[in-house]
């Protein structure tokens, strides 16, 4: 094809994009006022929404819709559970985008949202409307598909802490009070969920924390997925630090000099088809009982459910299964016009749910809505997501993916030859450089998307 | 019902963006993808990660392309490099240079 008739197709596609919702969706030249864009949800992706709209241009109004006036972000939480942070690290002020970018907030709840006439009314009874909408919900749990499990449970007995708060306390509480020789089992979700390498980033934090404090405790992690996020890399660590033997399906690339032991150290993970899916817990017996029959006890069980899109996205019809569609061009609901999913919820092809993937896709959509918004045609986009865990505090791995979209198939897509994890065979520098490099990362990400 | 070129073109984009129509990618559009790591227009609060705003476009394309070739180890940078045409690394060079540098803010 010749770059005239790429750029002809690209008009199109504008074209299809305004199209469908020019109906609804006056632009500025039509308004007498300044165009309005709604923020449903102040997390990582709505932030960055609010703060990058204003960014690129300060005559719009922009509004988030949050329920609570402090956010609470969820990366990090794992050195909550070890002590290495206070809960009240985690806070995030909303000051800087109200103060210093002119970001409104409404810290209420949504009760509906109606696409054909734009109108949001809220929990209080407030009323208002939008040129463009940007839902940013996060996510919510499944909690009916193993036995014996519930909210209730998750609430009192096996907490998820996969929402910063309340729930990375509890199980804070139960981790201090386990004893010294105790077994506490992860149990990471089936794909997609938030947050790929969390739940292995949560066991190596902990196993280096109960080096120092439980020596005889063993994490058991039972998954129901054969691989995970970063899974050689974390591996590679477990292996030098947690006398972790490394299962022969994940040797292959290892370094010449990786530990052999004949037994299990203090974490353990028993991959989906060696029985690791567990298909029933018993919350007064603090037990799980896998796929193969095993029923196995554990002082603390974190278990973290199968998620799906918030009830929200639900509730404003924007699913489709579990998550929501969209075009991945404009980032726009393929359910609803004026309405653009951003973040966990979202449809996103190749790329993780993550805090950076949102921070990216909300700049995406910041960028395309400005341009509608002024009836320019949206511009070719591009995305990255890049995540660094520890596997102990002075020892980090990462994953970097720099996303695309692709014409043919209209999904987003990995550049090929570029991304993927810490190379195995990394130096003894290259590791603690990326620990460090996390840290500076969490500082840096929050102020991009916060402040 | 008889369709023409155009509604054809537009029922295709509007069932998926399904053709090929790769465009270049604006500075803008490249550099903010970096600024979860480096801040915002390349002002990192923390400079164990370098800041890029206010830097020299020949040093920053210098250097992307001795991260791409694997003549200067980074940690991530090399993987996150090979993604980039010259053409792009061009365009953010252009994009954090027009920024001041984050102590002169």
């Amino acid at each position: 094809m010749t770059e005239t008739n790429k750029r002809d197709f690209l008009k199109f596609l504008a074209a299809g994009t305004v199209m469908s919702s020019a109906v609804f969706a006056p632009s500025l030249a039509f308004g007498q006022n300044p165009a309005h864009v709604v923020v449903i949800g102040g997390g990582t992706g709505g932030a960055t929404a609010a703060k990058y709209l204003k960014m690129g241009d300060k005559t719009i109004r922009v509004t988030i819709i949050e329920t609570n006036d402090v956010y609470q972000r969820c990366y990090g939480s794992n050195e909550v559970l070890t002590g290495h942070s206070a809960i009240e690290d985690l806070s995030i002020s909303y000051d800087s985008l109200r103060d210093k970018y002119g970001v409104d907030f409404m810290f209420d709840t949504v009760t509906v949202v109606d696409p054909n006439s734009r109108q949001i009314t809220l929990e209080t009874g407030a009323k208002l409307s939008y040129d463009r909408l940007i839902v940013s919900p996060g996510i919510s749990f499944t909690w009916t598909e193993t036995d014996g499990y519930s909210e209730e449970i998750a609430n009192s007995v096996m907490p998820h802490s996969w929402k910063a708060g309340e729930q990375t306390l509890l199980l804070k509480r139960q981790i201090d009070a386990m004893p010294d020789d105790g077994t506490m089992i992860i149990v990471p979700p089936p794909n997609p969920y938030r947050c790929p390498p969390g739940p292995y980033e949560r066991a190596s934090l902990l196993a280096e924390m109960f080096q120092k404090e439980k020596p005889q405790a063993k994490i058991l992690v039972l998954d129901v997925k054969d691989g995970f996020a970063k899974d050689q890399p974390f591996m590679l660590g477990w292996n030098r630090l947690y006398d972790f033997q490394i299962p022969e399906t994940k040797m292959d690339g290892m370094p010449d000099d990786v530990n052999i032991f004949d037994a299990p150290g203090m974490i353990e993970w028993v991959p989906g088809s060696d029985g690791g899916k567990v298909v029933a817990v018993d919350a007064n017996a603090m037990t799980v009982t896998t796929q193969f029959g095993d029923t196995i006890h554990g002082d603390v069980i974190n278990f973290i459910p199968p998620q799906k899109a918030a009830k929200l996205a639900f509730d404003m019809d924007l699913t489709e299964g579990n998550w929501c569609p969209i075009n991945h061009l404009t980032m726009e609901s393929t359910r609803h016009p004026n309405i653009h999913v951003i973040g966990d919820s979202c449809v996103a092809d190749e790329m993780p749910k993550s805090g950076y993937s949102a921070n990216t896709q909300a700049k995406v959509v910041a960028a395309q809505i400005l341009h509608l918004l002024h009836d320019q045609e949206p511009e070719e986009p591009t995305w990255s997501n890049v995540c660094f865990s520890r596997v102990s505090s002075e020892y980090g791995v990462s994953v970097g993916g720099i996303y695309r979209l692709d014409h043919e198939t209209g999904k987003i897509v990995s550049t090929q030859g570029s991304g993927g994890v810490s190379p195995l065979d990394a130096s003894h520098q290259f590791n603690r450089l990326e620990a460090l490099y996390q840290g500076a990362w969490m500082e840096n990400f929050v102020t991009d998307s916060f402040g | 019902m008889r369709l023409g070129i155009r509604e054809i073109a537009v029922l295709v984009c509007l069932l998926g963006p399904g053709v090929a129509c790769s465009q270049s990618i604006s500075g803008a559009m490249l550099g903010d993808t970096c600024a979860g790591c480096h801040g915002t227009q390349g002002a990192a609060v923390n400079v164990t990660i370098p800041p890029l705003a206010g830097m020299n476009a020949e040093q920053f394309v210098a250097t992307m392309l001795a991260y791409r070739t694997g003549k200067q180890s980074g940690t991530i940078m090399n993987r996150v490099a090979r993604a980039y045409s010259d053409e792009e690394i061009n365009a953010m060079a252009e994009y954090f240079a027009s920024f001041p540098t984050s102590t002169s803010k």
